[in-house]
Formats: C-alpha cells, structure tokens, sequence
C-alpha cells in the first residue's frame, strides 16, 4: 500500500516531465548540452566584447560545439595541451585553448578516427602543418608571442570551411616597457 | 709512408678554402650607415635602404636601361603570393639578394635577385583583431650589420639574420590593443634602427624609436605630442588630457643627412582627425616634419605644414633632401608635396620656410603666408556637420606612395590625386583601441566618379609643371628616376609605366593583372639592370578610389630587364 501511494505520488511528476519533454526548450537541459555551459565557457563568453566583437558570434557558435581548454604551463615555461579530431563530426574537441600568456605551445592532436585530417597551426615563423593519417596522434611545438586570437583549421578537403576550425586565444599583457599611460577610460557621454 | 707531401697538400686545400671563404665575404660585407650613405654614388647595383638612399630621392644612377631601348625590356621573372592585403613595401638589394616584407601577416622573403628563387622566409603570426585603419599591410625593412630589421602589425620590432633568416631579437614596441600598429620601413643610421608607429585613427600617443642593432635595446624615444612641461604642449588645448591621445602617428621612413647630422622624419594627422573642438591650439608635432638628432632624439628644428589640421591632411609624406639653387641662393633643402595640395621647399639646415605652392586644386586654404608658409584656412573649410566638397579630400593631392627627385633634370615625380570629399564632423569620444575619428562613418565621402589623377613632373625651383600625364584614377604607386632618363611608375588598374623623364612621353608601357600601390626599384646584378615593379591592389581605398574597393588583390613582383645582347631569348631566361 505503501508503495503504491508513492508511485501515486510520483505520477503527477512524471506528467510534469513528459509534458515538458515535449517542449523544444527544455530539451536543451540535457546532460551534453549543460556541459556546454561549464563555468569557464561562462566566464570567456562574458570577455567576448573585449576579445573581438567582428568575430563573436562564429566564436560563440564554436563553444557550443567544441568547448575549451586552458593550457598548462609547464616547469620549463612552455605550455602544453592536447585536442581531439572528433570521428565524423569535423569538429575540433576542444575548439578554443587558451594560453595565458605569449610563448611557446606544445600542442598534441589526436585524430582517433578514420578520416585523414590536418592541423594548420598559426605560428611565428610561418605557419605549421601537421599531418594526421587516420587513427594517428601528431605534436606541434608552436610560438605565439602577443596577446590575442589566432586561428587555425584542418585545410584537408573542406573540413575547414565545413567548421573544422577552432582559434587560440593569447591572455597576458605586453611587456612593461610597452605598455603606455593611456586615459582613463569613462562611460560614453549621453546624447 | 710519407706523409709530409700530403700534409702540404691538404694544407694548401684548407687555405684556398679560407680565400674563397674570404671572397665570399668581403662580397657579402657588413652594411652600415657609411656604405648606406655612399651606396647611390658608389654601388648603385643595391639598393640598401627603404628610399634607396638616405636623401630619399629614389633615384638610381643605372642607365642601362635608357629612354631610347626601354621599349625592349622583356619580363625576367614573376614572384606571386596569394595575399588579399595590400602590396606596399619597396624590396632591399644588397650583392644579388633580394628581401621585401607583405601584407596580411607579415612576412619577410629573401630572393635571388636575378633568378627570383626564393632563399628563405618567415611568417610572423599577427592576431586577428588587430585594429588597423587602412588594411593590413608593410612597407618594408632596413639592412644593417648583416640583419635585416622590420616592424609587424601588432608592432613588434624584429631583427633576423639576413643570410638565414633566423630571429636575433624581437621588441615590442606598444601594445595594439591600445590602437597601435606598425607598418613602416624602419631605418639604419649609425648603428641604431630607427622605427615609427601607426595608429593616428585610434587615439594613439606617436613616437619615433632608436634600437641598438645588434642588442634591441631601445636607445631613445622621440613623443610627436609632447607632454605637460615641454615645449609645445601648450598648443594641446581642452579639457581632457588630449596630448595623451592627440595621434601624431610616424609610418613612414625618414630622411637623414650625413653631414649635418639630422634625421628628419614626418608625423602624421593628430587625433581625433575631424573634430578639432576638443583640441584647441596648433597641434604640434602633428602634420609636421621634426629633425632630430639621431644619437639622442633630441628635437632640433620642426615646421608644421597645417596647423590645428581637421581634414586628416596628415603631412606624412616623405621629405626629400636635395642640393638646389632657389631665388639665385644655394640651398640644402628639403622638399616635401603635402596631403594638403601644397608642394613645399625649406632649408634643411633650420627648418625655414623657403617657398610652397599647390600642385593640385586646393579649396582649403585662402593662401599661405609668403614668409613662414602658414596656411590662412578658407571660410568654407571650417568643419560642421554638412558642409560643401572641399578639396582636396582626405587622402590629398598626393598619399604616402612616394614621388621621386631627379638631380639630372632637376624635376620632382609627383604621383598625384585630384579629388575633392564631403567632410562630416561629430562626437568625439576616446576608447582605447576603437576609431577615433570624431566623425561618423562616412567622414569624407568622395562621390563616384570625382576621384582621379596624374603622374606630374615639378619643378621644385620654379614650382611649376613640366609635364603631365593625366590618368583615369589617381596614381597610387611610388615614383623611381633613374639616370637612364627614365621615370618608372604604374597605375591604380596595374598599366606600367616607363616615361622619359624630360619630355613626359611614355617608351613603355604593360598591363599588370592588379593595381599598384607599392613604388618600383632597380637594382643589377652581374653588369645586367633589374627594375621591379611589386604590384598589389589595397590600402586605405575609401579614401582615395571607392571606386576600386573589389580590385584584384595579391602580391605580385614583376621583375624587367632587357634582353641580353639586344635579342629577347624564347623562354625570358638566360
């Protein structure tokens, strides 16, 4: 008897559930979905405005797909990540790594599945190329000395214009003896 | 065995490899400001530095290539890359190497000269957001103690081993979030290489930096807009602190005389461009030329061009340092054609006011002072918010692109802009790394069809015109003279021009695929005379052809010479 009120009880709640499963909206609360909103994705969406306004809405759609990830600086001052070539999806997992600061980044790419795929990778010097037979994993030494966003894409095929591309965001500032007294920065005068 | 003989054998091989090793490197020795200052008299098979020449009169002594046999050049070799920015940079020669920097993110390639194989090249990543006014590009490097020396847009400063290509050192020089990039040519004097900024749109604070060579240690920093206490700051007016964001932006290269010790250098509009409301006073160092000295950047003489400017008349163009005989007076002067439409000549020596004229239609001045050449500003050029067509517009009576002085005819080779624009003042309001033109959008719209041009010979005694070739749209590439009478130029839709310096009658002409922004240069190698032409649509377009803004973009140098022996070979190739 007992049990039989609480399945009793529970069953406007399974109503509730399956009126609102219906609703297109709240389908988006699904687990792989809430991963998108992670805190850090949070938080570097709400830089946006002050890391490129032309771009911010193809930056915003490669969050949703491929997420970020912040590098680790290493002892010996180079930073180290590591990013995936998602089996046909052409998409970069995660799509954004974010450096701290201007240096040297050793990036490993894994390509588990069984599409040839490329990482063309922004890089002081010219640009780095490295080659990804299916099911193989590559690692590139890159060098990114300023602040700021660098892209980069797989040029096998189309896969860059069909979205294989994500972009490095450089944090940091310039070094002391570039940085100029600029003006305080007030709110725009009202018109 | 004996193996004395042997001995003497390898002996004698290791030192006949030491003298070619020699050879090798008495050819390829050091440049440095004393061979630079000698290099048009004395090597005029290179060309060393950004103007050729520290007088910048990019004139070349080669005369192989002369009015009468120009008609037979035939195209030696064609380097293309596939870069949509615009091509502005002006290729260095020393001992049969050639080296130019592109647009986009800025790269830095070494050729062979005669062949136009590629040696190496460097790429230096620029991030995308890098807010530049008049598209991404780079006007070259400067040679010196065996580096070359170039600037990036994100305003780096960067040395690299000419022979390999690798990194010596790398300075930045401000932080372009704030608005600050770079795309001059930087130059060597003495040891030091001096570099400008960009950034005049954005509310920056201009400079003109010293680096030590071969340390990158930054010797002295000369500020266009002087701050509260020097000399000058009085002419920075208004409440906020407007020096700190007046512009006075250095992008192009300067000037140096060797024997007065003077590095003259050119500053750009002061910000904001179109409102002077918030920035009462003259403005200085802005729309001016500064001389320095170029061991301390100590400020020597300056002469400002257009005082409280609010056309952005910029006053960037090059200064060119020339012998003449003015007034039945032997003067070293300098000579200058403005934005503003005016074409001036002063002393070099002290910065005096000699004599100035229009070389274009000019609405925006009454007249100029005869003694110190102080512009008196017309009644219908003072800005509002609609106002008539002035002229010229903001891109001038002539951009940077730079003319050319021959000493043997003693004419200037102006490359010219005729139009006029609607000018449209408003809200002026300082964020850092945003436009700060204190304007709207359209701030000096020329309508369709009211831009065009000419290639116009001056002489810079009389002021008048010699000849004139009038073009379709204005002439946006630099000017080279050259000792065989010739004038090297090309147009906006990429027509080639080799005109006789004299008469102003065309002996050659070609059609490149793209427009030309960048000047040509000359150089030989092996007793045979190369001209290239780098050819590339781009550049700042809304403000002097909108109506070229799709042209074909690239970065293309076409490479000519005549063919050896009077005969073209099939192939081009020798």
């Amino acid at each position: 008897m007992r049990q039989a009120t609480r399945h009793f009880a529970r069953l406007p709640l399974l109503a509730l559930v399956a009126t609102l499963s219906a609703c297109d909206y709240l389908r988006l609360l699904r687990p792989s979905v809430l991963e998108q909103a992670e805190p850090p994705v949070v938080a570097l969406v709400n830089k946006l405005p002050d890391v490129d306004r032309p771009n911010e809405a193809v930056i915003a759609r490669i969050y949703a797909t491929g997420g970020l990830t912040h590098a680790a600086v290493g002892e010996d001052g180079v930073m180290r990540d590591e990013i995936w070539a998602r089996p046909l999806q052409l998409i970069w997992t995660p799509a954004i790594i974010v450096m701290p600061k201007g240096g040297e980044l050793e990036l490993t790419v894994h390509n588990p599945g069984k599409s040839r795929h490329a990482a063309y990778l922004p890089n002081n010097g010219g640009h780095m190329l490295l080659e990804l037979p299916p099911g193989t994993s590559g690692r590139a030494r890159i060098e990114l000395d300023e602040p700021g966003f660098y892209w980069f894409g797989c040029p096998v095929a189309n896969h860059f214009g069909r979205n294989m591309f994500g972009f490095i965001l450089v944090e940091g500032d310039v070094p002391m003896e570039a940085r100029l007294d600029r003006p305080p920065q007030p709110l725009p005068p009202e018109d | 065995m004996n193996c004395k003989g042997w001995n003497l054998v390898v002996a004698g091989f290791l030192m006949s490899l030491a003298a070619v090793a020699a050879a090798q490197g008495q050819k390829a020795r050091t440049v440095d400001s004393e061979r630079i200052a000698r290099a048009a008299e004395a090597e005029p098979e290179n060309w060393l530095t950004y103007h050729g020449s520290y007088n910048a009169q990019r004139h070349s002594r080669l005369d192989q290539i002369n009015a009468k046999n120009a008609k037979q050049m035939e195209e030696a070799w064609q380097f293309y890359l596939p870069i949509p920015h615009g091509f502005e940079a002006t290729p260095l020669v020393v001992d049969g190497v050639m080296y130019f920097t592109t647009g986009g993110h800025t790269a830095v390639y070494a050729l062979d000269a005669a062949s136009g194989k590629e040696l190496w090249h460097r790429t230096f990543e620029v991030a995308e957001q890098v807010p530049a006014c008049c598209d991404w590009v780079n006007r070259g490097l400067a040679l010196g103690n065996g580096n070359v020396y170039f600037v990036t847009l994100d305003a780096r400063l960067i040395a690299l081993n000419a022979a390999s290509g690798e990194t010596l050192w790398e300075k930045t020089l401000a932080d372009w979030r704030d608005g600050f990039t770079a795309t001059v040519a930087p130059l060597f004097v003495n040891g030091k290489v001096i570099t400008g900024i960009s950034g005049g749109e954005y509310g920056i604070r201009g400079f003109v930096d010293a680096y030590e060579a071969d340390t990158g240690e930054r010797s002295w920093r000369f500020w266009t807009i002087p701050s509260p206490g020097e000399p000058g700051h009085d002419t920075w007016k208004g409440e906020q602190p407007t020096w700190m964001t007046g512009g006075g932006p250095t992008w192009v290269t300067g000037s140096y005389d060797p024997e007065l010790n003077l590095l003259y250098w050119t500053v750009g509009n002061p910000a904001p461009d179109f409102n002077g409301e918030v920035r009462p006073g003259d403005n200085l160092y802005t729309d001016s030329v500064v001389a320095l000295n170029p061991e301390t950047g100590e400020l020597i003489w300056h002469y400002q061009w257009t005082p409280h400017d609010v056309w952005d008349y910029d006053g960037i163009n090059e200064v060119i340092l020339a012998d003449l005989e003015v007034k039945g007076r032997q003067v070293k002067a300098l000579i200058h054609a403005d934005k503003n439409g005016h074409f001036y000549v002063l002393d070099r020596s002290n910065g005096t006011f000699i004599q100035a004229a229009p070389f274009v239609r000019q609405t925006w001045a009454k007249r100029l002072d005869p003694k110190t050449g102080r512009p008196e500003v017309a009644d219908v050029a003072r800005l509002t918010s609609a106002m008539e067509p002035l002229c010229p517009g903001p891109a001038g009576g002539k951009e940077w692109n730079h003319m050319a002085f021959s000493p043997q005819t003693g004419l200037a080779y102006i490359p010219v802009i005729e139009n006029c624009a609607t000018f449209r003042m408003g809200q002026a309001f300082y964020r850092k790394g945003l436009p700060f033109w204190g304007s709207v959008a359209d701030a000096a719209a020329i309508g369709p069809g009211e831009s065009q041009g000419a290639m116009l010979a001056l002489d810079p005694v009389t002021l008048k015109p010699s000849w004139k070739i009038d073009t379709k749209w204005p002439v946006m590439s630099g000017v080279l003279s050259t000792a065989g009478n010739l004038v090297f130029w090309g147009e906006a839709e990429g027509q080639l021009h080799a005109t006789d310096a004299e008469t102003g009658k065309d002996v050659w002409t070609h059609k490149a695929p793209m427009g030309m922004h960048a000047p040509p240069m000359t150089y030989a190698v092996d007793g045979q005379q190369y001209v290239a032409f780098p050819v590339g649509w781009g550049g700042w377009l809304n403000g002097f052809a909108p109506g070229l803004r799709h042209g074909e973009r690239g970065h293309l140098l076409t490479v000519w010479r005549l063919p050896k022996g009077g005969q073209p070979s099939a192939d081009g190739q020798q």
